[in-house]
């Protein structure tokens, strides 16, 4: 379980603007939590959407920790606030200046479906949004960025 | 989209959720209005470049094999850490007969002995004195690479750092 989850815990803090030491730190927070806390799930299916909900929690504990206020909708554009002193090489991606025209709400959905590769339930479950509502904004998102930069 | 077909038809549609004639009712559709054609071509060629794009970007933080090792090390000291207290050691002999039967399924009962048998030598540093830990996984995870290949040695290497072992 360590091999598949912790790349992808790593990956889930690099691009959200965390330099390699403090994801690597911020992961290995989410595996210890997972393995400590991990009584309270309740069925093996609902593991990935609870360890993606434990890694929101331990990154907006670090900002606020760190004296970061963040509103919890835009934890995804709270990279360059993350560590501001270091480059952010998720900003150089051509996926980042598109997710950069996105609204923060749409934003968090958005990196959840396709870079963490949550299906749409799992992301209802990891926001607490209705399956509707991430259905929509989805949706929305890819009728917005067709708009804006073509469909081509 | 309109044409007495609404946004959530549309989202239901794509998700596969529309039963019975809607879906062909909306496929027709879509044949027939340039506009609807155009929208749902955008939302696929959309799809493929997000998916396409968000690949490249879980390339670029690719996680190294080494740094996997070396953050497993570290998680299970932050595990053995928070329960300080109990104690869920294996003695040394325990902790080589599990990694015997780790190995035995597929290399069978001779190499693991023989394998084990080796590790054991090379990690005992003089008559009487007992055999660490740490250097005995990295012994028998270096003869089970020559042996039956990397991924067998690193196995190796991976289960026996998620051991605890008395005195290691």
């Amino acid at each position: 379980m360590f091999l598949v989850v912790m790349p992808r815990m790593v990956t889930y803090f690099r691009v959200r603007g965390c330099g390699r030491e403090l994801a690597e730190d911020l992961a290995q927070e989410v595996m210890l939590a997972a393995y400590t806390q991990n009584s309270g799930l309740r069925s093996r299916a609902l593991f990935r959407p609870w360890l993606y909900k434990v890694a929101r929690n331990v990154f907006l504990q670090w900002l606020r920790r760190n004296g970061r206020e963040v509103e919890t909708l835009d934890l995804d554009a709270a990279g360059s606030q993350a560590e501001s002193h270091s480059p952010d090489p998720f900003r150089t991606l051509q996926f980042a200046q598109w997710m950069a025209a996105l609204d923060a709400d749409e934003r968090q959905i958005m990196m959840l479906r396709y870079v963490e590769e949550l299906e749409y339930h799992d992301i209802a479950e990891v926001l607490g949004l209705p399956l509707g509502t991430v259905q929509w904004k989805i949706f929305n998102s890819k009728k917005k960025l067709a708009r804006r930069f073509g469909s081509v | 989209m309109r044409h007495e077909i609404s946004e959530q038809q549309w989202i239901e549609y794509l998700c596969g959720n529309l039963r019975g004639r809607e879906p062909a009712r909306l496929r027709e559709h879509a044949k027939n209005c340039p506009e609807c054609a155009g929208t749902l071509r955008d939302l696929s060629v959309w799809r493929e470049k997000l998916a396409d794009e968000a690949a490249l970007v879980r390339s670029a933080f690719e996680t190294s094999q080494d740094t996997l090792d070396r953050l497993l090390a570290d998680s299970l000291k932050r595990i053995r850490e928070f329960e300080t207290g109990a104690d869920p050691s294996w003695t040394f002999r325990e902790a080589v007969m599990l990694m015997r039967l780790l190995v035995e399924p597929f290399c069978g009962s001779g190499t693991a002995g023989a394998t084990i048998h080796l590790a054991v030598q090379r990690s005992t540093p003089g008559a009487g004195t007992p055999a660490t830990w740490g250097l005995f996984v990295r012994n028998m995870s270096e003869a089970m690479s020559s042996v039956c290949g990397n991924a067998a040695g690193r196995l190796v290497n991976q289960v026996g750092a998620c051991l605890q072992v008395e005195g290691a």
